[in-house]
């Protein structure tokens, strides 16, 4: 009987492997290294559609170290350059050219004011946070992955992925709030390889679920992935240097 | 003494249109300074009942720290909602009634559009101990969230006309318009929730009506991911003359986990404004109380310079300065007390009437009329009166004296 059941769980664990399927983990921790690097540094552009059909478009540098530190620049348009951006953690600073100093902003959960999270962006750690399980896809070439927060401290409550079938990037994701509603859905696209040997979609559609008529767009123009980001960068002392 | 009361008496009654006009000036100050203040105290009652009875509670209590950083609406750290806490504040003397709230911040839509709100999670079943007039913001048409609600919202009145929503009940059958409410977990997890308008709120603070979502506790609960949580207690007393007491009493029986805070403390504008309203009071009362002086400053000197001759006769068969000083004091007093008693009565009577009448007035900027209701303040009235009398003794003094230092020789010569 034991040996049958071992029988079984070899072959539950092995199966998919033998089949040639990555697993569930095995595509999450795929989606880490190619969405959240754990350094970067990336020059994007990022445009708002607000409700009303206007839209405002921002050239933006972008840095990223570890332990969740992530600095930003706006270098166009005028009305914004100059300002830069200092996370680290929980607390969030602004920095306004003008008045050559920084003040202390609100933790708001949206990345500049725009559709994504700062978790969609800065903070990408889906294996160590989520618990994913394949299911059907209805999306040809691609898998599907239903993933369920492990704990009460992720952006989401659960998402639902789609990643290609041929290299495992995504295609499209569906973020849910508690209550099982969809907050917000993102699409993928625009494959291109930043660094030999790194490909990933240069740019994401986010779409706001409460509001249809609200998105977001991030086209990343260049990444450049384990810079060096020493932790001096990422202090208020450093801010409009 | 009781002779010079009645020349003093018939002094004044001599001149029977200049102390009519004196009088009447005595009088039309003291009721304006009356009516004045009974307007203010109305007034003013009005909005310490708008915010102590209908929105924040006589006191407050929050975890430590929360006041300092309110702005940023903080969800952590948070109160405990249950049996033990609420006992152990209605074990402290003189508090009336608690209840439990969730003030948080989100975003609101209506699938076409979304904006900012501060968001009130009120527990329905216990709010009214703590604000009896709970529930009198509701625009008429729509309904106070009652226990037993969920999914249910009331909508600040300009927040739901800039969405276009309807409350149900405003449009025959069927349930209202239905928003969705998007909020984050302390630790940041994002949640929305679809809640059905039941009615709008109408407050004198248009901020409120611009942004104010209010829900009931156990719906705020769930979408923050706060069961059993709340950011703060809202504590009625029994005597609001003892408010500081009461906050001693529950600081001491809370320990410096809690903060409490008065209504003044939680509603700084709120105080600024009244504080502002017995200034302006007290400038007006001062000024009106100087033209009063004035007038019997000048009636008063008239009369002596009037009467030289007789003062003269007076001090000529032997009436001692002191008395003609006193005679002329009394006939002040006697002006005064005319005065003051008519005008405390006629301004008593115009207050209590329009006390019983009530004035309509606008809303601040909101558009619904309330009621003003002008009360007379008894010690303040004694006041007004014990001034004016005093007063127009002082302002006596000058011509009284004046009169007292008169040469009868010179006196009686004159003309």
């Amino acid at each position: 009987m034991r040996a049958f059941m071992l029988a079984v769980l070899m072959l539950l664990v092995a199966g998919p492997a033998l089949a040639g399927e990555p697993t569930a983990e095995e595509l999450l921790e795929r989606y880490d290294a190619v969405m959240g690097p754990h350094t970067f540094e990336a020059e994007s552009q990022m445009t708002a559609w607000r409700e009303d059909g206007s839209s405002r478009s921002y050239a933006l540098r972008m840095l990223k170290a570890e332990d969740d530190k992530s600095r930003v620049w706006f270098k166009a348009p005028a009305s914004v350059k100059g300002q830069e951006i200092l996370r680290v953690g929980d607390n969030t600073w602004v920095y306004l050219p003008n008045l050559k100093r920084a003040t202390r902003v609100a933790n708001r959960d949206s990345f500049q004011g725009g559709d994504f999270n700062n978790a969609d962006i800065l903070r990408v750690s889906y294996a160590k946070d989520y618990a994913g399980k394949q299911v059907p896809s209805e999306v040809p070439e691609t898998w599907a992955l239903e993933l369920k927060a492990k704990s009460a401290e992720t952006a989401y409550d659960s998402i639902k992925l789609w990643l290609r079938k041929s290299d495992g990037l995504p295609v499209k994701a569906q973020y849910f709030g508690t209550s099982g509603q969809m907050l917000r859905s993102a699409e993928f696209s625009d494959y291109k390889e930043f660094e030999k040997g790194y490909t990933r979609p240069a740019k994401v559609v986010m779409r706001n679920e409460l509001v249809k008529s609200r998105r977001s767009e991030l086209v990343v123009k260049s990444l450049k992935r384990g810079v060096s980001a020493p932790a001096q960068r990422f202090t208020q002392a450093d801010l409009g240097r | 003494m009781s002779s010079f009361l009645r020349l003093a008496v018939r002094n004044v009654a001599r001149n029977r249109r200049r102390s009519l006009i004196t009088l009447s000036a005595v009088l039309l100050g003291v009721t304006a300074v009356l009516v004045a203040r009974g307007i203010t105290d109305g007034f003013l009652r009005l909005m310490v009942e708008d915010v102590v009875q209908g929105r924040t509670g006589a006191l407050q209590i929050h975890p430590a720290g929360y006041l300092a950083s309110v702005e940023a609406l903080p969800l952590a750290p948070s109160l405990p909602y249950d049996e033990a806490l609420r006992a152990r504040i209605q074990a402290v003397p003189g508090v009336a009634g608690v209840t439990g709230r969730l003030i948080f911040s989100g975003l609101v839509s209506n699938g076409v559009s979304q904006t900012t709100f501060l968001g009130r999670g009120l527990d329905p079943a216990r709010e009214r101990q703590a604000v009896p007039r709970f529930g009198f913001e509701v625009r008429a048409g729509g309904r106070v969230l009652a226990p037993g609600d969920h999914a249910h919202a009331l909508l600040g009145s300009e927040l739901a006309r800039s969405f276009q929503v309807v409350p149900s009940g405003q449009e025959g059958e069927g349930q209202g318009d239905r928003v969705t409410l998007a909020a984050s977990s302390p630790r940041g997890r994002a949640n929305s929730l679809d809640v059905s308008v039941e009615g709008l709120t109408e407050s004198s603070l248009p901020f409120e009506n611009k942004r104010v979502v209010t829900v009931p506790l156990k719906l705020a609960q769930e979408l923050l991911g706060m069961e059993g949580r709340v950011t703060e207690l809202a504590v009625a007393v029994e005597d609001l003359g003892e408010l500081e007491r009461v906050a001693e009493g529950l600081r001491a029986a809370l320990g410096p986990a809690y903060e409490v805070h008065t209504w003044q403390e939680l509603q700084p504008f709120v105080r600024d404004v009244i504080r502002r309203q017995q200034f302006i009071l007290a400038v007006i009362s001062s000024i009106l109380f100087v033209i009063i002086l004035t007038g019997i400053i000048n009636t008063l000197l008239m009369s002596v310079f009037e009467r030289v001759r007789e003062i003269g006769t007076l001090l000529a068969v032997g009436v001692r300065r002191r008395q003609v000083l006193g005679l002329f004091l009394l006939e002040a007093m006697v002006l005064g007390l005319g005065g003051g008693v008519g005008g405390v009565g006629l301004g008593g009577v115009l207050v209590s009437a329009l006390g019983r009448w009530g004035i309509a007035i606008d809303n601040l900027g909101t558009g619904g009329p309330i009621i003003l209701r002008p009360e007379v303040d008894l010690s303040f009235a004694g006041m007004t009166f014990a001034v004016a009398v005093l007063g127009a003794v002082v302002a006596a003094a000058w011509p009284a004296w004046k009169a007292s230092r008169l040469n009868p020789v010179d006196a009686l010569r004159s003309n």
